[in-house]
């Protein structure tokens, strides 16, 4: 089984690459997919803490937060599903910006978008 | 045992009434077109954000936690949500008739406004980890939608894009942040976090991971990058917006999330166990915020000197007002109560100064064209004496200067800044407002002394954003030199926030 340290030194890595992504490459496309990356790399390390909690088994192991339910208390595995959902909405706009933009530039490189500067 | 109640749905009834009028507005907004949908739809916005002002008022004053202890409600979330729905409303009425003539989709507009309104409005309360980045997705998402929504300029698509790059990738930094504090403290819940300190050097890489990526929400130097851009290109009506009520929730959030750390305000007297960890982690995460402060105001206010575009103009000098109030978290680092109350009413003021200047820009803007340079002002003061001596009530409040409500706002700032005990920051903000006198006056020069210039028009100034105008100048004049009774709202919004963490 997976220790708790090297699930987390994964999701690390990942989210790296997909900064390094976001800052080095120039094609808004492969900039949104480096987004999703991060995205991903952080459910990683939340289902990886929300197990650790867990104790390695079922939902449960944890005191529960203020008025919550015994059975709510797996709070990261909530938390991961909530936040591909996010990530779902961001990519939508997203990709219905960059549309609009391309519509202007015909281009998706962000050399071309200098009109704003100074 | 019963999960939710009705007191929950009471609690969410302010977020529920924004959400319910945005998607009405929506539907109309498919259905009908036109001017007179316009000013239709404007109205029943401002309805909704009066409604739901009225709600957060009587449903969010008690406090304590409710749908489970996803939210904190209470005077903070209120005098929060309170600021951030006037600037809601206040956006709104300027827009009529604004956005028909820009061209918008009016439905979309005004529903997009009202839904990142409600985002903020459950922002300011959130009191988990998975609402606080619902609602900072729904806020952001609606912001970068908005400022696209002059699709027949280019410059407002590529505004909006570079704003969402960032602003997604800096999304990214705030979760991850998360991820690392609920790893470090084993809840989601920001009340509950402030005592543990199992794994304090987790706790701090997760609180310091969203303090960037909340930092880039408020355009914190060196987070700033697209602040220009997305100002420039978003229109008129779209920046003031986001200006004032995206800065105001993400303050506050700020304010609860620095909270969470439990290091506001600690002292080296107050515990024995760990101490040494403690004072090493509150040295380290004030001096970032002295950094970040610094950093903020002297960019943002010597870069606003070069600028010539109005929009641009007010992105930087909105870039070195976050820094002000930076001084303010600062300060509520050793001083709590001080630090926060000087926030939250630097917010408020800053809400009617900055809504002011940008009403300007929005009645001023000619067919379906925003002001551009300065110039554009040129013998204002002849051509419409009232709408130029508005805007210099507002850039002298921006300023700082007596009697406005920018000068009371910085002397609290200031004053907290002192009193915490960093008197070099304080000189060093002194100093920057005094740089910033140039670049303010400027706009006022150009009105008075200029003659007017053959791109004046002489269409009549519409009502509703004089209204605004009016409403915000006055506010600016007058709550200042009013009574207290702003600062003593903030200050119990203040002292409730802290007695209850």
């Amino acid at each position: 089984m997976l220790s708790l340290p090297s699930v987390l030194l994964l999701s690390a890595v990942l989210f790296a690459i997909g900064a390094y992504g976001v800052i080095a490459r120039r094609n808004l496309l492969v900039m949104l997919m480096s987004i999703e990356l991060q995205l991903n790399a952080v459910n990683l390390a939340l289902a990886a803490f929300s197990r650790h909690f867990a104790g390695g088994g079922g939902a449960g192991g944890l005191p529960p937060g203020p008025g919550v339910a015994p059975g709510l208390a797996d709070s990261g595995q909530m938390f991961v599903l909530m936040s591909m959902a996010v990530a779902a909405c961001e990519v939508a706009v997203g990709l219905a910006l960059l549309i609009a933009l391309f519509r202007w530039k015909r281009s998706v490189l962000t050399d071309d978008m200098a009109e704003l500067a100074g | 045992m019963s999960w939710f109640t009705w007191t929950d749905l009471w609690m969410l009834a302010p977020v529920v009434i924004m959400v319910t009028g945005a998607l009405i507005t929506l539907l109309v907004g498919a259905m009908a077109r036109g001017a007179a949908a316009g000013t239709g739809m404007t109205f029943l916005g401002i309805g909704t954000s009066v409604l739901a002002a009225f709600v957060t008022a009587f449903a969010w004053s008690h406090g304590g936690a409710a749908v489970g202890g996803a939210l904190l409600t209470g005077p903070f979330a209120v005098f929060l949500g309170l600021v951030i729905l006037a600037g809601v409303a206040l956006a709104l009425l300027y827009s009529d008739g604004y956005a028909h003539r820009m061209g918008f989709d009016v439905g979309e507009y005004y529903g997009l406004i009202l839904l990142a309104g409600a985002g903020m409005l459950y922002l300011v309360a959130a009191n988990d980890l998975i609402t606080l980045l619902i609602a900072f997705e729904i806020m952001s998402l609606s912001v970068y939608a908005l400022v696209a929504a002059d699709r027949r300029r280019r410059a407002a698509s590529e505004g909006a894009m570079k704003y969402f790059v960032l602003g997604a990738f800096a999304s990214g930094i705030l979760l991850y942040g998360m991820a690392l504090l609920y790893g470090a403290t084993g809840t989601i819940y920001l009340s509950d976090m402030a005592g543990v300190q199992a794994a304090p050097m987790l706790k701090l890489i997760g609180i310091g991971l969203m303090l960037i990526g909340l930092a880039f929400k408020v355009g914190a130097v060196p987070f700033h990058a697209w602040v220009p851009d997305a100002y420039q290109g978003a229109p008129a009506s779209v920046t003031g917006f986001m200006a004032v009520a995206v800065k105001a929730a993400a303050f506050g959030i700020l304010v609860r999330v620095l909270l969470a750390s439990g290091l506001l305000g600690w002292h080296a007297s107050e515990t024995a166990t760990g101490a040494s960890t403690l004072a090493t982690e509150h040295m380290l995460l004030t001096n970032v915020l002295v950094v970040l402060a610094i950093a903020t105001m002297v960019v943002g206010n010597f870069l606003a000197l070069a600028q010539n575009d109005l929009k641009r103009l007010l992105a930087y000098s909105g870039i070195s007002h976050t820094g002000y109030v930076l001084i303010g978290l600062v300060a509520a680092m050793v001083l709590p109560a001080e630090g926060v109350t000087a926030v939250l009413y630097y917010l408020a003021a800053y809400t009617a100064m900055t809504i002011g200047a940008f009403a300007v820009l929005v009645v001023l803007a000619t067919g379906s064209r925003d002001l551009g340079p300065i110039e554009d002002l040129a013998g204002l003061a002849r051509r419409r004496p009232a709408v130029a001596l508005a805007m210099t009530v507002c850039l002298v409040s921006l300023v700082g200067m007596p009697p406005t409500v920018g000068f009371f706002g910085k002397l609290w700032l200031f004053r907290a800044g002192l009193d915490a005990g960093f008197p070099g920051l304080v000189i060093l903000a002194a100093v920057s407002t005094m740089v910033s006198i140039y670049y303010y006056l400027r706009p006022v020069l150009v009105m008075y002394a200029a003659a007017p210039g053959e791109a004046a028009s002489h269409r009549p100034v519409p009502t509703a954003g004089t209204v605004v105008l009016a409403a915000a100048a006055l506010a600016t004049l007058l709550i200042g030199v009013a009574g207290p009774t702003l600062y003593d709202a903030a200050r119990a919004s203040a002292e409730a926030l802290l007695s209850l963490g």
